[in-house]
């Protein structure tokens, strides 16, 4: 918590301190994001949002806290976020994501952080699997489930089903499983 | 004013509203109260099943059997049929479907055509001759096979000998899945003329001819009516597809000798010219309206080939007046025809060498006495190949396309949206069937004066291609049930939209039956009435349902839109209703940031076998919870998605390059975006069709956001969703 807000200091300050054009810029810049959150359908694509520039992740991560009264623009700037590999946009993402705050906003961070590091996310995963075993964390497990089970990686998978016999949710134990289903039909395999 | 007394009505048979009418009647109900137990009849008809050969892209057409449509005379001015497709088996490759539908007296703005290949017939074998040969057929479909020894340009010309049948020629590989050329475009719905197919014979490889005849005037005038002639030949002037375009430089271009000439009323002038050039143009002005015969005869002997004479608005590239239609392909006869000339403008006239050399005899006559008190000026054929002006044809226009007003070529429809007459479909939301509202605007499909589609018989060709990436089996055929609904109505001005709502999953229920969470959801549906009530569409009946088992709450967390599987089981959570829309409210998706969808544009019908569809929405803040902006972002994505789910589309795309068919629904193109990161964004298509619910992207702030009553519908839009079948 402490790391996020630090580094939101950081984003406020580098975003204050910019000169007059440059902050015409970045209204700019904010604009041409703000479309991207606004579309009725969103399909942009990972150059959609690469062309905002390197800039684009400073403001996005700013937006992020900024907007707060409609979760859906935070959802899809918590996404956009994943097409930036950069340590302060990683940093960030997994400060909400190891945080405890919102659900839906960690298990977009969790999304975005397995996309941007693949395999190399399944030890934060299997943390927060172990730390998120609350009734209410339910929805976050079945995310970190879903994930693993997405990434198709046997240690990831051997995670899932060692998990499935301690999960006390029937909703995340059904869920997984059918997950599990879906991909065993696709693939033809099943986990040991 | 709600009223709900018919509600319950609307999917009773005829008796039960006649009876319902003299209940309320007796009632002492006023009119005003049962205007609404209008003639509405909604029935299911069982086409059957077909048999849908599936392809891949390289090879994306496989013929369909052509299924048979009737619109009935008492459809009535909101009345539609909206047609259903589902294939028997789940599909396991991601397909793309497309219905196209034809009008079967009259293919002349749609690029469908609907082709009976039950069975292929060959009834013999056409001689590859450079003189050309013909073949008498009799029958509604026939099919040729054609060996080519050269590698050439050719041109196939199908004639039908008698006025009252349509027919149209196809120019496929030998086996038949693939159309090279076609005559489908043809403008006026007849065989009258010729209809000419250019193709690409090479040599060793075989050409199937496919004639098929599309009018529907066989039941009624009987089968021996159904003649036609196959001619081939070898076409030495028109060997490329721009071959008769007007553009043509160079050698092509013959300028007229002769001085300019006054032709008074009552009087004519006669030009004699040669076509060794394939194309001579003449150009007139017209002070007055003016009657003027044309008249156009070979004179070389002996007779061979076949002029054309055009005449043509250069202002509008309106065609006036052609001789296209004479039947012999020739013009041995004197080919004339009268047309009424417009005040002020000028009209080019040219002779087109069709096929053949020769000289003629062009004859102008000013015949109408009423109107022209000037003389009728003929000046002289442009003396500068580059004055020629681009009037008529673009590049991409051929002969065959030349009379439709914005000569516009159609292709075959199969991957466009926007084309008027079909509709694709892509399955990813795996529902598996698609459906097809007829008429889906009020612009190109044909409806009579009174906006009403015209009866009659109608065409509909089902095709279906795999998505990129699918492994193919080339021999795979899918069996689809077809079914069309019929709703019969007749009031276009006034139409109810019942609602189910659901709420999924116990956190929705308990934000939304709080008691501020009822108030939300009584705000977004007051504001989606006044949205709607510029088209006059109310709300009628909604009903609230909450789902709070334990398959409901699984389902409502971070739902899977693209998974069938999931919108399987949402159904089987609910009772389906006919004529009653189906909206969720889940807490999530899974794909981030989405906040609604429509299941089909337009969604499909709730009808018996079929899987039906939805509008789902996710609530992301418990609504409650939400804030003004969130609400009223929530209130305009229902809104729009119930907009798509009652078959409008956006009309203008992201990309300023595509747009829906309407014509009253502003474009925002290209052209206005300033900042060109290619997007046309809201704030840069202001007064542009921004404003529209229906525009692809939401305001970029929260002022305009909140600013509801600026959301607008057009009437054309107001159109296409009072015929749908949800709106009764």
């Amino acid at each position: 918590m402490l790391r996020r807000s630090l580094l939101l200091l950081l984003i406020i300050c580098s975003l204050l301190a910019v000169s007059p054009p440059l902050r015409s810029q970045s209204g700019d810049l904010r604009q041409r994001i703000m479309l991207l959150l606004t579309a009725y359908h969103p399909q942009f694509s990972a150059q959609d949002w690469q062309q905002l520039g390197e800039d684009a992740p400073l403001v996005m991560m700013a937006m992020v806290d900024e907007l707060v009264e409609v979760r859906s623009w935070q959802l899809r700037l918590l996404d956009g976020l994943k097409y930036f590999a950069q340590k302060e946009v990683i940093a960030f993402l997994e400060g909400i994501a190891d945080g405890t705050g919102d659900s839906l906003l960690r298990r977009q961070a969790v999304s975005s952080l397995v996309f941007m590091r693949g395999s190399e996310e399944i030890p934060r995963l299997q943390r927060l699997l172990s730390q998120a075993s609350s009734q209410n964390d339910w929805r976050l497990r079945a995310r970190i489930l879903q994930e693993l089970v997405d990434l198709g990686d046997e240690s990831g998978l051997r995670l899932v089903t060692q998990h499935l016999r301690q999960e006390s949710s029937a909703i995340v134990r059904s869920r997984t499983q059918r997950l599990l289903q879906q991909r065993f039909r696709r693939f033809g395999s099943s986990p040991r | 004013m709600r009223k709900l007394a018919t509600k319950s009505l609307l999917s009773a048979p005829v008796a039960v509203i006649s009876l319902s009418l003299a209940i309320l009647l007796a009632c002492g109900q006023s009119f005003d109260d049962i205007r609404e137990l209008r003639t509405l009849v909604v029935s299911v008809l069982d086409l059957g099943e077909f048999e849908l050969a599936s392809s891949t892209f390289e090879q994306p057409l496989r013929l369909s059997p052509q299924v048979a449509l009737n619109f009935p005379s008492d459809l009535g001015s909101a009345g539609s049929v909206t047609l259903l497709m589902q294939p028997t088996e789940s599909l396991t490759q991601e397909h793309l479907f497309t219905v196209e539908v034809e009008q079967e007296s009259n293919n002349s703005a749609s690029g469908a055509q609907a082709l009976p290949t039950t069975t292929v017939q060959v009834d013999g074998n056409i001689s590859d001759s450079d003189a050309g040969s013909t073949v008498d057929g009799s029958t509604a479909e026939d099919f040729f096979s054609l060996s080519h020894g050269t590698t050439e340009s050719r041109v196939a010309m199908l004639t039908s000998q008698l006025t009252t049948a349509d027919f149209e020629l196809l120019v496929l590989d030998a086996p038949g899945t693939t159309v090279l050329a076609d005559s489908r475009s043809d403008e006026d719905g007849s065989s009258n003329e010729s209809e000419l197919v250019e193709y690409a014979a090479v040599a060793g490889e075989t050409r199937l001819f496919a004639i098929d005849k599309v009018s529907s005037d066989s039941i009624d005038v009987g089968y021996h009516l159904s003649h036609w002639q196959l001619v081939m030949e070898v076409e030495p002037n028109d060997t490329t597809a721009t071959a008769q375009s007007l553009n043509a430089t160079g050698d092509l271009f013959h300028a007229i000798d002769g001085a300019a000439a006054a032709v008074d009323v009552g009087s004519s002038v006669s030009i004699e010219g040669d076509s060794k050039t394939v194309e001579d143009f003449y150009r007139v002005t017209v002070p007055r309206n003016a009657l003027v015969a044309f008249a156009l005869q070979m004179t070389s002997k002996p007779l061979l080939g076949d002029l054309d004479l055009y005449v043509v608005r250069s202002d509008t590239n309106e065609l006036l007046g052609s001789s296209t239609i004479d039947q012999s392909s020739s013009s041995a006869n004197v080919e004339s025809f009268t047309v009424l000339l417009p005040a002020d403008v000028e009209v080019f006239i040219f002779v087109d060498a069709v096929s053949g050399l020769s000289d003629y005899l062009l004859g102008i006559q000013v015949i109408s006495e009423a109107f022209v008190t000037k003389p009728l000026l003929l000046l002289s054929g442009f003396e500068d190949p580059d004055e020629v002006p681009l009037f008529a044809l673009s590049s991409e226009c051929t002969s065959a396309s030349f009379a439709s007003a914005d000569c516009k070529v159609q292709d075959n429809g199969l991957f466009s949206k926007l084309n008027e007459f079909s509709n694709v479909l892509n399955q990813s939301v795996g529902l598996d069937a698609l459906s097809l509202l007829l008429p889906n605007n009020d612009v190109s499909f044909p409806l009579d004066d009174d906006k009403i589609v015209v009866a009659g018989d109608y065409g509909a060709l089902f095709s279906g291609v795999y998505l990129d990436n699918a492994t193919v089996d080339s021999e795979h055929t899918l069996t689809s049930e077809v079914k069309a609904l019929v709703k019969k109505d007749n009031d276009i001005n006034f139409g109810l939209l019942n609602i189910n709502l659901y709420f999924v999953g116990n956190t929705v229920v308990d934000a939304a039956t709080s008691e501020s969470g009822v108030q939300r959801v009584d705000e977004i549906l007051a504001g989606i009435d006044t949205i709607y009530a510029q088209v006059g569409i109310e709300l009628g009946e909604v009903k609230r349902f909450n789902l709070t088992t334990a398959a409901a709450d699984s389902l409502g967390i971070d739902f899977e839109l693209t998974d069938a599987e999931s919108i399987t089981l949402l159904f089987e959570n609910i009772q389906r209703e006919e004529g009653v829309m189906n909206i969720f409210l889940v807490e999530s998706f899974s794909i981030p940031g989405v906040v609604g969808l429509s299941l089909g544009i337009p969604g499909l019908p709730v009808v018996e076998g079929f899987p039906t569809s939805a509008a789902i929405f996710a609530m992301l803040t418990p609504i409650d919870q939400q804030s003004g902006t969130e609400l009223n972002i929530l209130k305009r994505i229902i809104a729009h998605e119930i907009g798509h789910y009652l078959g409008l589309y956006h009309p203008t795309e992201s990309d300023g390059e595509e747009f829906d068919p309407l014509t009253d629904t502003a474009q925002c193109g290209t052209e206005n975006d300033a900042n060109g990161d290619g997007f046309v964004t809201h704030s840069e298509c202001t007064d542009k069709g921004a404003e529209n619910l229906m525009f692809w992207v939401l305001p970029d702030n929260n002022n305009d956001i909140n600013n509801i009553d600026g959301i607008t519908l057009s009437e054309q839009q107001g159109f296409v969703m009072q015929v749908n079948h949800y709106v009764r």
